[in-house]
């Protein structure tokens, strides 16, 4: 009975609570036990909140016992990346600088998932402050459950490996380059950076105040429009967060592609791809025009330059919110996001704002892009996921044998960048041992999530990658 | 549209015509003295180590960003984030 819980998604989690077939402790029960059964060979959570979703848990079978249902994510277990502040509960940051704090106030998206009546039953383990490679983090990295021994990507590392090891139907990450976009490539889900300003920041510890997002990230893009219906809006408490009216989500799910138009960007994101990628990459097309969308070609002319701009904003940004701690307490930082952090103090003012105007440039170009198609695909990264770093490669960014040239770290920059929404669903995986999950990336246009979510959903109607679940690995 | 100067030259590179060498910043490598230098301007100590740690990241960081320094922005682009004023 466990087993089946944990491998429900959490559209069907919420029918079986609704109909009361199944208890809200049951449900929590089991992912329960399934995160202290694979956390030791995973290390997705920093804290499991097991005491606390019993009580939440009793609170909610009350609730739903007395006809009080609250909707789809009512008695859903979540878990947060440990970025976004939990009242009473110990919010690490992923770092020993901050090992400790313990919040005195509840992020928004916490607060409204809390709401929602879904249950938090952890905290979850990231690449430290949101950067950095995680080998060296605060505490320790996190295992690909395809792979144990194997990056998750990150920084949102726990995020993704939770949610493909069934450990949670539902985790939030954030995204500040491709945080949530990456780890849901390599750990094969769903992973939805939305609109900048459609989700509220209050209570997410910043890396970067013009680049960062919060998002969900799931097993199916249903579930990813149901917990983004409870996560947007706006918010008086985040200045950024936008007025914008939220669309009913899961309703664009109900419309087929006939007619919709996905945009093929003719140079830059599909270049330097590793061929299974590619091929992928190419199936994942074809499968969406036989399901009646058309392919047209694009162009985004300076969208191999976001990555480095994109970079140097981030790190720039991160470096004025973090002056104090990296000055107080140097030694408690990551090797690798101290290197960061130091060396962004010396990037020249008129660099961090040619960087904020290419920004604007590739506002226009993406804007143009989209005035003749409905959605761009990319492959969601350009190449396989990798071992985990040796911790000596990982103490820096510096490479001995890096070529010089236009830096391309993956295909999510642009979409910090430009402000607009990106879905990541997992379209393949790689032919050899270990077989690793490969992602197609969809961006949208500015509020477009619906359209991202119709067109994601209709591929995984088409598709079966989402259903495939890791071998559960054993317990270290 | 006319290719812009950049577009150009990596049309040129591609076609072998100029070595990408030629491509790359012509100014020198940063030296420590450079980065203390730097750290003097900024009225923040270092401690030798993490002069050199920062001397080489910086010079991997900037060699990265050089493409962004070549590109041609007309005047009339502003940055993205402008000052909004705003009450509480």
């Amino acid at each position: 009975m466990a087993d089946e819980l944990v491998l429900k998604n959490a559209r069907e989690l919420g029918e079986v609570l609704r109909r009361r077939q199944v208890s809200a402790m049951e449900v929590v029960e089991a992912f329960v036990a399934r995160i202290e059964a694979l956390n030791g060979t995973l290390n997705a959570f920093i804290t499991i909140t097991a005491e606390h979703a019993r009580q939440r848990a009793r609170e909610v079978d009350t609730e739903i016992r007395a006809g009080k249902y609250r909707g789809a994510l009512h008695g859903i277990p979540y878990a947060a990346k440990d970025v976004l502040a939990t009242r009473g509960i110990r919010t690490t940051n992923g770092s020993k600088v901050t090992a400790e704090w313990i919040p005195d106030h509840e992020s928004t998206v916490t607060q409204r998932l809390n709401d929602a009546g879904a249950v938090l039953i952890g905290k979850l383990n990231l690449r430290e402050f949101a950067t950095g490679s995680g080998v060296l983090s605060g505490f320790g990295t996190v295992h690909n459950p395809w792979a144990p021994g194997y990056s998750p990507a990150g920084s949102s590392s726990g995020s993704g490996a939770a949610v493909a090891a069934r450990m949670a139907p539902v985790t939030i990450g954030t995204d500040t380059g491709g945080s949530i976009r990456g780890p849901a490539a390599a750990c094969g889900i769903v992973g939805l950076k939305p609109t900048y300003g459609r989700v509220s920041l209050y209570g997410v510890t910043t890396l970067s105040w013009s680049l960062d997002h919060a998002g969900p990230m799931t097993a199916t893009v249903d579930d990813a429009a149901l917990t983004l219906q409870v996560l947007a809006g706006r918010d008086p408490k985040d200045p950024a967060a936008a007025s914008a009216p939220v669309p009913d989500y899961p309703a664009a799910l109900r419309e087929g592609l006939k007619g919709v138009r996905i945009g093929l960007p003719k140079r830059h994101f599909t270049e330097g791809v590793h061929p299974e990628i590619d091929a992928a990459f190419r199936r994942a097309l074809e499968v969406l025009e036989m399901s009646g969308a058309r392919v047209v070609t694009v162009d985004i002319p300076h969208g191999d330059l976001a990555p480095a701009a994109g970079a140097l904003i981030a790190m720039s940004e991160a470096a004025a919110f973090h002056e104090k701690r990296l000055r107080d307490s140097p030694e408690l930082f990551d090797p690798l996001v101290r290197e960061r952090l130091l060396t962004a103090r010396f990037y020249p003012a008129i660099d961090y704002i040619k960087a904020q105007r290419l920004r604007t440039i590739l506002q226009t170009e993406v804007s143009d892009a989209f005035s003749s198609c409905d959605v761009i695909a990319v492959p969601a990264y350009p190449s396989l996921t990798s071992r985990l770093e040796a911790p000596e490669v990982a103490r820096t960014d510096v490479r001995a044998t890096e070529t010089k040239g236009v830096y391309r770290a993956s295909n999510s920059y642009i979409a910090n960048m430009a402000g607009i929404p990106a879905l990541v669903l997992p379209c393949g995986f790689s032919a050899g041992t270990p077989a690793l999950p490969i992602g197609l990336q969809l961006y949208g246009r500015l509020f477009d999530e619906p359209m991202l979510f119709r067109v994601g959903h209709a591929y995984q109607q088409a598709t079966d990658w989402h259903q495939r679940h890791p071998p559960i690995p054993a317990a270290r | 549209m006319e290719p812009t100067r950049r577009e150009i030259v990596q049309m040129l590179v591609a076609l072998g015509v100029i070595p990408t060498a030629l491509t790359q910043p012509s100014i020198g490598a940063i030296g420590a003295g450079d980065v203390k230098g730097a750290l003097a301007i900024q009225g923040r100590p270092l401690a030798d180590d993490d002069v050199e740690v920062v001397r080489r990241a910086l010079q991997w960081s900037l060699d990265r960003f050089q493409p962004v320094r070549d590109l041609e922005i007309d005047d009339a682009v502003v940055p993205a984030v402008t000052f909004v004023p705003r009450s509480r």
